[in-house]
């Protein structure tokens, strides 16, 4: 699993990076993106359903979350 | 609607406020807007408003439903959507006329002269207090006027125009990058201003508990629709000031700066700093 960790950075750097490893993601893959800013969180939600895949997140703490996203084959 | 509108029957009741010469400069100017949410959204329908016909609008976000509290643009059913896009339908449903180039991109250190070069001002109205720097930087290098703006909680902001002979932004809000290249660091230390301003924030009336989540990436930035939305508005003016260069009508330049606090009397005013420069942690 590709991992993308974008703690410590504001609005917008996480969501164009996960851009970028989402467009570099392999077929079948998944990739994990951690991020301790809520606004970026909501901000690389709305992205990945945007790109039309989905998004699962997972509350770490309670500054933290972990957000998996896989290109799958099948979709 | 088979009626097809004319610019005079839009604009007809700017006449006697404006020239037909200033509403003529105003259909011509080009204005870009850099971020379309709270404060650039609104300051865009304003411009379109008031007869400007030719906008670049900057966003690489997407609507979220933590926009609606206060985002002109933003409505339940355009969530999910690029903002750069809406601002472009919505625009052009004010008058359909208007020419909008879109780039549902983000400015960066790469990108930024080349995307604001054919315009005759810049409204920075994004959040990331790195990025602004990036887009007054170029704004300056390329010689055009920016206008800067913040929203603060609970109730205040700031608005303020910047030329190439006014004072250089970062001089102005006293940023540690001043003069300097943008390195990784700087960017670091220009990032914590906004850290500095959530903890100021809270000696005028915000909540510490809000300021503590913020701090701790648990919250976003507190801000309430009618203080974002009264920058914005005071921004599109600085805006029509700067297209019709009217002598008696000066747009705020830097150092000086429209200064907001809707829980003051005034609520708002124009302030010069002391000592040349605005400790940008208090604003």
């Amino acid at each position: 699993m590709k991992k993308l960790d974008v703690c410590g950075e504001q609005c917008p750097y996480p969501v164009i990076k996960t851009k970028k490893e989402i467009k570099e993601l392999p077929e079948g893959e998944t990739l994990e993106i951690i991020t301790d800013y809520i606004c970026s969180l909501e901000s690389i939600h709305a992205f990945i359903n945007s790109a039309g895949l989905n998004a699962e997140v997972e509350k770490v703490d309670s500054s933290k979350w972990k957000v998996l996203v896989s290109k799958n084959k099948n979709e | 609607m088979n009626h097809s509108l004319s610019y005079e029957e839009i604009f007809d009741r700017n006449y006697g406020v404006l020239t037909l010469e200033e509403q003529e400069k105003l259909r011509k100017a080009r204005v870009t807007v850099v971020g379309a949410g709270g404060v650039g959204g609104i300051a865009a329908i304003q411009c379109a408003r008031m007869g400007i016909e030719n906008f670049h609008i900057i966003d690489g976000d997407l609507f979220v439903p933590s926009n609606l509290n206060r985002q002109m643009l933003s409505f339940a059913s355009n969530l999910g959507k690029s903002k750069a896009e809406e601002a472009m339908r919505i625009l052009k449903d004010i008058n359909p006329q208007v020419k909008i180039k879109i780039t549902a991109d983000f400015i960066t250190k790469e990108n930024a002269e080349k995307l604001l070069s054919q315009t005759d001002v810049i409204l920075d109205g994004t959040d990331n207090l790195a990025f602004r720097v990036i887009i007054h930087r170029a704004a300056y290098k390329l010689g055009i006027p920016s206008v800067w703006i913040a929203v603060t909680p609970p109730f205040r902001g700031g608005v303020m125009c910047l030329s190439p002979v006014s004072t250089p932004y970062e001089k102005a809000l006293r940023h540690p990058s001043a003069g300097r290249g943008l390195t990784d660091e700087l960017e670091k230390q220009v990032i914590a201003i906004k850290d500095e301003r959530a903890r100021f924030s809270v000696s005028k009336g915000a909540l510490a508990d809000w300021s503590d989540k913020y701090l701790r990436g648990e919250k976003a930035w507190a801000v309430i629709s009618p203080v974002a939305n009264i920058v914005g508005l005071l921004a599109s003016f600085e805006i029509m000031k700067l297209i019709i260069l009217r002598s008696d009508l000066v747009p705020v330049y830097s150092p000086r700066l429209l200064l907001i606090d809707m829980a003051s009397n005034p609520m708002v005013s124009v302030q010069s700093p002391a000592d040349g420069s605005w400790d940008y942690t208090k604003l």
